[in-house]
């Protein structure tokens, strides 16, 4: 049965300018993992993948985030794994790191 | 111009230009910031015996090293290679429209010298890369990163860290820009959040120069806070500006645990 859980994703930098917008709602499983909240975002906006990865680096069950990603929740960048448990109604920052030029 | 500093004959020590004391010239030009709290005659005095390394002297590099050369640093150790291009000018405030075409480190050492005279400059032609990394970083009390290439981000971090040498760093993206300051064990390291290049990210992005000009200023600050010794220097916060909402807000950085950060090998 679908759930009807759903998470907020506020996207900076190049992966907002690659979505389109800023914010985004994902519909996620009861037992949400990151790497299915990566994956659903890059099935859904498949423009994000150009700036994190593509969908099958997210089909990983466990393993670290792409490089020089950071997930901020509630103010402080976690230390997230693809296998971090992210709950219900939850709001998340996807942050790409940025460079000088 | 020829370059009057040559990347050939580095210096391989630190400052080697240690002063006792401010000339009576200083304390009239700094006399604005000798009346700061917590900084004044002794604060003065570390900038002017203090060195800083600064990758690039583009958009970013360019406002942190004329606010340093402006604040009183003594020694500026400054690597960018390349010509002034026209697409330069909308942001790399220390080159201009008569120097396109001729190197870029050149541009900026002279327009440097013409602010603050009394400035060493090591005007280095090269990029930060594994190769130089140690040398250049070596000779420095504090690093700004200000940096495009993630190779040059982690080769200059990684020879900070062997060095317990603090990195400023400061990044934009259109009207977005973030700064830190790295300083292991004290804080995460720069592989923490980036282990190695990433694989999506593209070289060339917007950006204006007041975007760049902004963070530069902070950037410069950071390092100024460094070096003499006072305020809260951004270890283990990440400062995120949107300049398009004008919204500003810090982020913990503190589940990065540093007490696993070995410093990389390496010469």
């Amino acid at each position: 049965m679908e759930s009807n859980s759903r998470v907020t994703l506020e996207l900076t930098g190049p992966l907002e300018r690659a979505v389109g917008c800023g914010e985004v709602v994902i519909p996620i499983s009861s037992q949400c993992r990151l790497g299915e909240v990566f994956g659903r975002l890059v099935r859904d906006y498949p423009a994000a993948a150009a700036v994190i990865a593509d969908e099958s680096f997210f089909k990983q069950s466990e393993g670290n985030l792409p490089p020089g990603l950071l997930v901020i929740r509630d103010g402080v960048a976690i230390a997230a794994k693809l296998d971090t448990e992210i709950a219900d109604g939850q709001r998340l920052t996807l942050m790409p790191m940025i460079s000088g030029g | 111009m020829a370059n009057p500093e040559s990347a050939i004959d580095l210096p391989t020590n630190k400052p080697a230009h240690h002063c006792d004391d401010l000339t009576s010239d200083e304390r009239e030009i700094y006399s604005w910031q000798l009346d700061v709290r917590d900084f004044g005659h002794q604060g003065q005095l570390k900038l002017k015996n203090a060195s800083v390394l600064i990758s690039r002297v583009g958009g970013l590099g360019s406002v942190v090293a004329y606010e340093l050369a402006a604040a009183g640093v003594g020694r500026l150790i400054l690597a960018h290679a390349g010509d002034v291009q026209p697409s330069d000018l909308n942001r790399q405030l220390l080159m201009t429209h008569d120097w396109i075409g001729k190197p870029r480190i050149e541009s900026a050492t002279r327009r440097l010298k013409e602010l603050n005279p009394r400035l060493q400059v090591i005007s280095v032609a090269e990029n930060i890369d594994a190769d130089n990394a140690d040398r250049l970083v070596a000779m420095a009390d504090c690093v700004v990163d200000a940096a495009p290439m993630f190779q040059e981000r982690l080769a200059m971090n990684d020879a900070a860290q062997r060095r317990s040498i603090p990195v400023v760093e400061a990044a934009m993206f259109e009207l977005e820009a973030t700064l830190t300051v790295i300083h292991p064990p004290e804080t995460a390291t720069f592989r923490n959040w980036v282990p190695e290049v990433p694989p999506t990210w593209k070289r060339r992005f917007p950006v204006f120069g007041a975007v760049s000009g902004t963070v530069g200023s902070l950037a410069a600050m950071e390092a100024i806070k460094l070096i003499a010794g006072f305020g809260e220097p951004l270890k283990n916060r990440l400062l995120r500006m949107d300049l398009r909402t004008m919204r500003f807000h810090t982020i913990q950085l503190s589940q990065f645990a540093p007490q696993s950060n070995k410093p990389p090998s390496g010469t």
